[in-house]
C-alpha cells in the first residue's frame, strides 16, 4: 500500500490511498478449453492487474476507482474501469452507518462476487463456476447506477444492507451463447435496468456469516430498433443463499443459488430454472498454508438435471452433459507474506455446463470428463 | 497398578495448568490507545470493532479516524486481534481487502514496530492504535472498552 507523501512539491492530500494487485497464472486442461487453448498443452492465463486509488475529500464523502487489466480466455485482454464511485455516508454512529453509492460499483452478490478479481479475496484460484461462472462473468459483475446501504452493529452480531438498481454491463459474447448458443445471430442486447439486493449478517467478527442475494438483470435484444424474431427480452433472476463458518485454523462456505431464466418473443415466454451449489473446506495448518476441498454443482434446468430431454430436441445437437458440471476441486494456497502468495488447484470435472462457449465454439466435440490444473501467483499492495 | 498411576496423573495435570497459567501470566496485555487530543474516553467493543474493521471511521465528535495498525504477521498485531476484538487476524485482513478491492472503503496505516505504533498515534490527530500495556505512556492515551 502507498499513503500519499509529498511529491516533488505537490502536496497530496493525508486521505488519498493507492493499492492494487498482480497476478499471473497457468492453466492447463486434459481436454475442453477454459481459458484460450489450455488443452494444447497449457496458456500463461489468468491475468488479473489492477491498480485503484481512494481519497476522502470529506470526511463523509469517499471517491473511488480502479483500472482492471484482464486476461482470461477469448474475448478478453482489455483495460476497463472497474469501479469508479462515490461513496456518501448519511448517517454514523456507534451502531449505524447508512449512506449511498453513486457511479460504477462492484454487485454485492454472493460472498465473493465483489472482489471475484482480487486472489488474495478468493478461497481458490477459480471461484466455484455454480455462482460465479467465468462464461457470463460480464452479467453480475458490476452496475452503473446507484445503491444504497445500512449497517446495524448490535450485540447480536453485525446486519450489512445493500440494494441497487443499475445497468449491468451487457457483453454480447457472452450473452448470446447463452441465450442462443452460438455468437452467429444478428442483433444485440441492450442492458435495461436491473435490481440487486443483499443482507448479510455476521456473528462475533465473521466467525459465523450468511447472507441472502436477490438479482435480477434484464435485457433486451434487437436488431437495430426491430425486435429479433426470437427473442424479445431476456430476464436472469438468481436468488443466492450463503453460509459460512470460520474457525481460527478451519472453515466451512456453502451457498446455494436457484436461477430464473426468462426469455420473452412476443407473447411466448420460455421460462428456466437452473440451479447450483457448492460445499468447500478449509483447512490452515499454518499461518502460511491453507488446503482447500470443495464440491461445485451446476444444473442448467432443475427439472432436466441429467440434460436428456434437451439433448432429445437441441437444434445444435449439444450432448445432454453440456446441461450440468459437477467439479470437485482441492487446492493449495502458499501465502509467503502479506504481499505475496502462490497457489495451485487440481478440478476434476463431470459435465461441461460452464465451459466458456468462446473458447469452446463446437460444443459437440467437448469431452464430457475432463481435468484441470492451475497455478497462480499473486502479488497485491 | 492403577491406583498408582491416579496420583501421578493428577501431579502432571496440576504441572501443565500452572505452566499454562504462568505462560498467560508472563503474555502481554494489549490496550487500545488514542492520541492524547481525542475526547472519546471510553467506547463498547462493538464500535471499537468497526473502528478496526475500517467500518466507522469518524469519532462521535466527527472528526476522521486515523487507524495505525502493526503488520499482520507480527505477534502484537495478532494478539491484539485474537484477544482485544476476538477477530483471528486473517478475517480482518479478508474485511479491509474486501473495502479497499471494492472502493467502498480504505486501509489502516501500516507501523513496522510498537516504538514506531506509539510514535505515529502521538503525532497524528485522532489516531487509534494499540500497545502492550507496559509499552504505554504520557505520549498516548488509553480508550477504556467498556
Amino acid at each position: 500500500m502507498f499513503h500519499a507523501a509529498p511529491l516533488a512539491g505537490l502536496e497530496l492530500p493525508e486521505s488519498l490511498q493507492f493499492h492494487g494487485f498482480a497476478s499471473q497464472g497457468y492453466t492447463w486442461t486434459s481436454n475442453n478449453n477454459f481459458f484460450g487453448n489450455s488443452s494444447d498443452g497449457g496458456v500463461f492465463q489468468p491475468t488479473e492487474v489492477a491498480v485503484n486509488a481512494s481519497w476522502l475529500p470529506l470526511n463523509n464523502l469517499q471517491l473511488s476507482g480502479q483500472l482492471l487489466f484482464l486476461n482470461a480466455g477469448e474475448g478478453t485482454g482489455k483495460l476497463n474501469l472497474d469501479y469508479g464511485l462515490a461513496d456518501y455516508t448519511l448517517i454514523s454512529d456507534d451502531t449505524n452507518r447508512w449512506g449511498m453509492r453513486l457511479g460504477r460499483v462492484k454487485n454485492p452478490s454472493g460472498f465473493y462476487n465483489e472482489t471475484r478479481d482480487v486472489a488474495f479475496t478468493r478461497p481458490s484460484i477459480l471461484l466455484p463456476q455454480s455462482i460465479y461462472p467465468v462464461y457470463v462473468r460480464n452479467l453480475a459483475l458490476s452496475s452503473d447506477g446507484l445503491y444504497v446501504y445500512g449497517e446495524r452493529r448490535s450485540d447480536y452480531g453485525d446486519f450489512f444492507f445493500q440494494s441497487g438498481i443499475g445497468y449491468p454491463l451487457a457483453v454480447n459474447n457472452e450473452l448470446k451463447p447463452a441465450a442462443f448458443g452460438t455468437t452467429q445471430v444478428p442483433g444485440s442486447f441492450e442492458s435495461q435496468p436491473s435490481y440487486l439486493s443483499r443482507l448479510l449478517y455476521e456473528w462475533n467478527g465473521g466467525r459465523l456469516r450468511t447472507a441472502v442475494t436477490y438479482f435480477q438483470t434484464n435485457w433486451d435484444y434487437g436488431v437495430g430498433a426491430i425486435p429479433f424474431e426470437f427473442l424479445d427480452s431476456l430476464r436472469i433472476e438468481p436468488w443466492i443463499f450463503s453460509l459460512q463458518y470460520n474457525a481460527e485454523d478451519w472453515g466451512l462456505t456453502a451457498e446455494y443459488t436457484s436461477r430464473k431464466v426468462r426469455a420473452q418473443s412476443g407473447s411466448v415466454i420460455n421460462v428456466q430454472m437452473q440451479e447450483g451449489y457448492y460445499i468447500q473446506g478449509t483447512y490452515r495448518f499454518s499461518p502460511a498454508w491453507e488446503a482447500l476441498i470443495r464440491y461445485d454443482v451446476l444444473y442448467g434446468d432443475k427439472n432436466d438435471k441429467d440434460g436428456t430431454k434437451f439433448a432429445a430436441t437441441d437444434r445444435l445437437r449439444r450432448p445432454a452433459y453440456s446441461q450440468f458440471a459437477k467439479d470437485l476441486t482441492v487446492g493449495l494456497n502458499w501465502n509467503i507474506n502479506p504481499q505475496f502468495s502462490l497457489r495451485a488447484e487440481y478440478h476434476r470435472v463431470n459435465g461441461t455446463a460452464w465451459l466458456p462457449f468462446l473458447d469452446n465454439p463446437d460444443p459437440s466435440i467437448n469431452s464430457q470428463y475432463w481435468d484441470m490444473l492451475l497455478f497462480l501467483a499473486s502479488y497485491r499492495f | 497398578m492403577r491406583h498408582r498411576t491416579a496420583p501421578a496423573l493428577v501431579v502432571w495435570v496440576c504441572l501443565v495448568f500452572c505452566l499454562s497459567g504462568l505462560t498467560r501470566a508472563a503474555r502481554a496485555e494489549e490496550v487500545v490507545i488514542v492520541n492524547p487530543d481525542v475526547t472519546t474516553k471510553e467506547l463498547s467493543l462493538n464500535p471499537v470493532r468497526a473502528i478496526f474493521g475500517m467500518r466507522l471511521r469518524t469519532w462521535p465528535n466527527g472528526n476522521r479516524i486515523s487507524v495505525v495498525v502493526l503488520n499482520d504477521s507480527s505477534p502484537g498485531h495478532a494478539r491484539f486481534a485474537k484477544q482485544t476484538l476476538a477477530i483471528f487476524p486473517h478475517q480482518l485482513r479478508l474485511a479491509w481487502d474486501r473495502l479497499v478491492y471494492s472502493g467502498t472503503g480504505q486501509a489502516p496505516i501500516e507501523v513496522a514496530s510498537e516504538t514506531e505504533m506509539r510514535a505515529k498515534v502521538a503525532s497524528t490527530t485522532d489516531a487509534i492504535g494499540y500497545l502492550p500495556v507496559e509499552m504505554v505512556n504520557d505520549s498516548v492515551r488509553v480508550l477504556q472498552i467498556k
